[in-house]
């Protein structure tokens, strides 16, 4: 801990437990509500609210997990997710690491320009070319398949894939690459066993990153897959929800499902998390 | 392999190791100015263009008129359409505004003007399906997509609503960010808090969505915002927070607040760590009280920070999507619309490309005084670095 908390404000430290407090529990109550929720009969949930439940605590049940991962594609939807996601975190980091290494260590014409055409790009909202980007796939007869969603998250995660790993690697010191340059190595050499290596911290707040990003992805799905049988579970989600073709017995523990991932990755990596945002990772 | 980088080196010179930099940044740059670069100019284009659409009415209107032109006196649809002298300008005047090509020799001397618009509205048709794969025969049409977006009752209520989020949602979210920030560096259990307030970042806006219109639910007994409002006024008998247009605005920027208010704690909390100890020190030998010290000494110290972290939430305020079209899809009747969506409504229930890209040439022009602000950051940051 450092010394500026041991300072405090001069509100009483009961003060500032209580406000903090309240405020998480604020927070962590939507959430708190749908795990409870999801463990509920249909019946209960219409009828009563979650916090009753803990009155009958013998009326907590699994039906409603047994039901959702058997009806409505939802469980095709959660490895559609997957499939759309894998690919998709790793194809940007790798083409961005490899464009970044150029980029940090060799002085060729333009490239300050391309640096700059990369910030801009990390800014542009993906609404202004999802329509000419679903023409493109359209032309290459790869709209509404996973090679499209695959090609077009890669190309949005790259800006900013090769901005992070652009600033990492040139903060490393160039001695070191000179080095192994004497020492007779070739650029793949230097890149896959000094930089990838050196760089472990980049690739992890990266892949997390992106992972999220794509996970949680919605738009580029409704625009370029905008297939039915392919949809990743916000898509999925989202549409049983509009529709109501499924009641909350359903939605409830969909919702946690699709969550569990995404929270579960973030929870084991917060530390990398925290550092890509804070080396400027904001998604468009 | 080796051996021959070094002799390129002593003889080759610059250019084979710039070739290599070309090289490796040849995939990223290609998807780059494919999937992104170049559909921005496309976008543009596109929204200074419609779509041509052709129906039998037009094609006998344009015919007719094409034919009275030529003729300089009345032409009947029942005419023969080769006892006009000069109807063949009027059909290549129609080839020529459709790009279509027309077979002269199906347009016997038995037909009538009628029958011929009928053979032109299959054949311009025709044309017009094979280019359905892509956005269909295009029209130059200059501002004409952005003035109508002035008579759209439905864009002023985005736009307005857009507002909104951009007010509240980025006031909100960031005095919750620097107060939770600031309270969780003074408790021992500050991390473990952050974490909970982080964890909503980690999902999708459709899980948001499902999780708030949960919460909403009208019903006071299981509604939980209602039931709390009931629980300090027992007579209350519940909103219907998403389907009262009056509130769903408001509604839908508190679920906002809900999942990005750990993007500001993060970088507010970084900042604040950063803020030197012996300056608060002394401060507080100074007699300075806690308020003081955070409105004079931590805030101006942290300021940028702020000011980063304002600008990237407009940005992100700005094309909310997800929440919008999970929980209200817009509604009740638009009142909760916002132009993300509206885009993606426009583009694919009403299949208007040409006018979605307006809207999000719209959405970029109001991004990009905060693109400029960034690269311009960004930069400073740059020549401070080499």
């Amino acid at each position: 801990m450092k010394a500026g908390t041991k300072i405090g404000y001069g509100f009483s430290r009961l003060s500032v437990n209580v406000a903090l407090g309240m405020l998480v529990i604020i927070w962590l109550l939507p959430t708190f509500m749908l795990v409870v929720s999801s463990f509920r009969p249909i019946g209960d949930m219409m009828s009563s609210g979650w916090w009753t439940a803990f009155l009958n605590p013998e009326r907590f049940t699994l039906d409603n997990y047994k039901l959702v991962l058997t009806s409505k594609g939802i469980g095709t939807s959660f490895i559609n997710s997957l499939i759309i996601t894998i690919p998709s975190t790793i194809l940007p980091i790798l083409l961005g690491a490899l464009a970044a290494y150029p980029l940090a260590f060799s002085k060729f014409p333009g490239r300050k320009s391309i640096f700059i055409t990369l910030i801009a790009m990390q800014i542009v909202p993906l609404q202004v070319v999802l329509i000419p980007v679903l023409l493109l796939l359209m032309g290459l007869n790869l709209n509404g398949t996973f090679t499209g969603v695959w090609l077009t998250h890669t190309a949005f995660g790259l800006p900013l894939c090769i901005y992070i790993f652009r600033n990492f690697f040139a903060q490393m010191p160039y001695s070191l690459i000179e080095a192994a340059k004497i020492d007779g190595a070739n650029n793949l050499q230097i890149f896959f066993r000094l930089l990838v290596p050196m760089a472990k911290p980049a690739f992890a707040s990266m892949a997390i990153f992106q992972f999220l990003w794509v996970w949680n992805d919605m738009l580029v799905a409704l625009f370029v897959l905008n297939n039915s049988a392919l949809n990743p579970v916000t898509v999925k989600l989202s549409s049983l929800l509009g529709s109501l073709d499924a009641g909350w017995e359903i939605m409830t523990p969909a919702a946690l499902l699709s969550m569990l991932l995404p929270v579960t990755i973030f929870l084991m990596f917060q530390k990398y998390y925290v550092k890509g945002i804070l080396a400027g990772s904001v998604k468009g | 392999m080796a051996q021959r980088m070094r002799e390129g080196k002593r003889t080759g010179g610059f250019k084979s190791k710039y070739l290599f930099s070309y090289l490796w940044m040849a995939p990223a740059i290609i998807l780059i100015f494919f999937f992104l670069v170049l559909p921005t100019f496309q976008t543009i284009k596109l929204s200074l263009h419609e779509k041509i659409s052709f129906s039998e009415r037009e094609a006998r209107e344009l015919l007719q008129s094409e034919l009275q032109n030529i003729k300089g006196a009345e032409v009947a649809l029942t005419d023969k359409i080769q006892e006009i002298a000069g109807w063949e300008q009027a059909i290549a005047k129609i080839e020529d505004q459709y790009k279509v090509t027309v077979a002269y020799e199906d347009i016997s001397d038995t037909m009538t003007v009628k029958q011929t618009a009928e053979l032109l509205t299959v054949t311009v048709n025709t044309a017009l399906r094979q280019e359905q794969s892509g956005v269909g025969l295009q029209r130059f049409v200059g501002l004409k997509n952005y003035t109508r977006m002035l008579e759209d009752p439905e864009m002023k209520l985005a736009l307005r609503n857009n507002l909104y989020w951009l007010v509240l949602f980025t006031i909100f979210v960031v005095i919750a960010g620097m107060l939770i920030a600031v309270l969780s560096d003074k408790v021992s259990w500050g991390k473990l808090a952050k974490t909970i307030i982080f964890m909503p970042m980690a999902i999708s806006g459709a899980a948001g969505g499902v999780i708030w219109y949960f919460m909403y639910q009208k019903d006071v007994s299981t509604g939980t915002i209602n039931a709390i409002i009931n629980v300090f006024n027992p007579q209350f008998e519940g909103i219907a927070f998403l389907g009262e247009a009056r509130l769903v605005t408001f509604a839908l920027i508190a679920v906002g607040v809900w999942m990005q208010v750990g993007f500001c704690t993060v970088l507010f909390s970084a900042a604040l760590q950063s803020v030197p100890v012996s300056l608060i020190e002394m401060a507080r030998i100074e007699g300075a009280n806690s308020l003081q010290i955070f409105f004079r000494i931590e805030l101006p110290y942290i300021w940028s920070t702020v000011v980063l972290v304002i600008t990237q939430m407009i940005m992100w305020v700005l094309k909310v999507f997800d929440i919008v079209f999970t929980m209200t899809h817009g509604g009740p009747f638009g009142a909760s619309e916002v132009l993300a969506n509206r885009i993606y409504r426009t583009d694919f229930n009403l299949g208007d490309f040409n006018y979605g890209s307006a809207m999000a040439v719209i959405l970029f022009i109001a991004i990009i005084p905060v693109l400029i602000l960034n690269i311009r950051n960004l930069s400073r940051e740059e020549s401070i670095r080499e």
